[in-house]
């Protein structure tokens, strides 16, 4: 289908109606469609109009849905460090690490249910629980790219990562350099499943949240 | 007590009341960016809306679509009693702070 030359990218329209409520999608993407066309379209040109209307789309998600990427990213940091600390006194006491993985479901669920709720569409949901999981892949990426080796410097010390490095290095290969495609590895694993459980978990809450706003709006 | 308005929920607030019968998104938007002098994202504006609707601040209404906005409607937006008055105790509080205090500012040291 050809676009439209006084129009946003349909896709980019098509997420935003996605992430607004419903009663009000609406007014609020005429909104946005009216300052594209007379503002932005004349003073920026198409690939500048368009780069600010993406950049919009993304500012509704920021301010919808901050609470549940900030707090997938504040939940992974600290399971991280009490990983890495794991043998330090105050990391054998410290945070449960099993029950990390459930509340990061537990918030990518939230982030669905909020999502079809609010646009009375599953669809939301998915669109919602999945990009909440990118967000936190890509930090997840970023931060195992930054701190592995002051992690590993830390690591190379305790009996159990020493242990777990003879068991599954290659021959000759040295404990930074088994630590770091370790963390490369893990990267990828969990970013499938992650991203997997995104999708599923969103899809999920999608269906409840949607499907609790019609329930209530019956009584 | 009563809700305490943000700076950008009390700029909303005014930007309504002086707009009057033309406040609708994309004009509150657009007046908001004038008067802040900074870009000011939709998302906030609408989200800031949303929220003052919610608390009874504001009401709104749907008016007809424009070419331009390929039919869509425009939301448009009233400030209610419970939000004039949130605006009056914000400011009595600020103006209260500010008592003693000249303008510009001067620091000490």
């Amino acid at each position: 289908m050809k676009r439209n030359a006084m129009s946003p990218p349909p896709w980019a329209e098509r997420v935003l109606v996605a992430l607004l409520p419903a009663e009000r999608a609406e007014s609020d993407s005429g909104d946005l469609l009216e300052a594209y066309r007379d503002e932005q379209l004349p003073a920026r040109g198409r690939a500048g109009a368009d780069r600010w209307y993406i950049r919009q789309v993304a500012l509704v998600f920021a301010h919808g849905y901050w609470f549940w990427v900030g707090g997938l990213i504040a939940l992974f940091v600290i399971s991280d460090v009490s990983n890495a600390y794991r043998f330090a006194p105050w990391g054998r006491s410290g945070v449960p690490t099993r029950v990390m993985p459930l509340a990061a479901m537990c918030l990518i669920l939230g982030a669905g249910v909020r999502g079809g709720w609010r646009s009375l569409r599953m669809s939301s949901g998915l669109l919602t629980g999945a990009a909440t999981s990118v967000l936190l892949w890509l930090f997840m990426a970023a931060w195992w790219m930054t701190t592995w080796y002051p992690f590993a410097l830390v690591q190379q010390m305790e009996p159990y990562w020493i242990d777990a490095w003879r068991s599954s290095a290659a021959p000759g290969e040295t404990f930074m350099h088994w630590i770091f495609w370790d963390n490369v590895g893990a990267t990828i694993v969990s970013g499938m499943v992650l991203n997997a459980a995104g999708l599923g978990l969103g899809l999920a809450g999608g269906a409840a949240g949607a499907a609790a706003r019609k329930l209530s709006s019956f009584r | 007590m009563a809700d305490i308005l943000g700076a950008f929920e009390q700029a909303v607030l005014l930007t309504v009341i002086r707009l009057g019968e033309g406040a609708y998104g994309r004009a509150i938007l657009r007046d908001l960016h004038t008067r802040l002098e900074r870009d000011v994202a939709a998302g906030a504006v609408h989200a800031t809306l949303e929220r003052l609707e919610s608390k009874g601040f504001v009401s709104s209404r749907l008016g007809s679509g424009t070419t331009v906005r390929d039919g869509r409607a425009r939301r448009f937006y009233t400030v209610k009693a419970a939000g004039a008055r949130a605006l009056d105790d914000a400011r009595r509080s600020l103006d209260r702070v500010w008592q003693g205090v000249g303008r510009p500012v001067k620091a000490r040291g």
